[in-house]
């Protein structure tokens, strides 16, 4: 993993602390992707009008 | 106005992750590219339209911008939807039919991102990444 992406991911865990960061770097750190995580994809967003 | 700066910098500072993130994760298998798109761009989207619906509270945004967002941001979410769906069949069956519908599928949600973000960018550009792959 480069240096930089590096750097911007603890940039922003240190200062901004986003749930999302956090869970993207659990993804892509993932050896398998199983079903259950393929399923659970159409969960992961909200419609454009439930963003309030 | 210190707030939208700061989540203007939250977003490109996720977004440069996403583009860099899309990149390392070409070595992997078809599948597993495939879930890691829609799973980071979906993880762009959540943050686009989190941002979105902040900027429209603090009177950023009008009700007629954000409804051509929204307009947009619909057709992405869609889209995204039908290639998870593309995805989990695939990934059951791995018929190449299957594969082909995948594609098409995921070709489809990286346009409708890129409207998508050209949607938000157009009131503030450099919000969201036009590309991501």
């Amino acid at each position: 993993m480069d240096t930089a992406l590096v750097l911007g991911i603890i940039e922003v865990a240190t200062k901004y602390g986003i749930p999302a960061t956090i869970a993207a770097i659990n993804a892509l750190g993932k050896a398998t992707i199983t079903q259950e995580d393929i399923d659970r994809l159409p969960t992961l967003i909200k419609r454009p009008e439930d963003y309030e | 106005m210190k707030h939208n700066r700061l989540y203007t910098k939250q977003i490109l500072v996720l977004a440069c992750i996403v583009v860099a993130a899309a990149m390392v994760a070409g070595c992997d298998s078809f599948t597993s590219n495939a879930y890691k798109t829609l799973y980071l761009t979906g993880q762009a989207y959540d943050v686009g339209m989190s941002s979105v619906a902040d900027l429209q509270r603090q009177g950023a945004i009008s009700g007629e911008q954000r409804a051509k967002i929204n307009e947009q941001a619909g057709k992405f979410y869609a889209s995204y939807q039908a290639a998870a769906t593309a995805l989990s069949i695939y990934s059951k069956t791995e018929a190449q039919t299957d594969r082909l519908k995948l594609v098409t599928a995921l070709t489809e949600t990286t346009q409708h991102w890129r409207t998508f973000a050209e949607a938000v960018n157009a009131f503030k550009p450099g919000t969201i990444p036009l590309e991501v792959k």
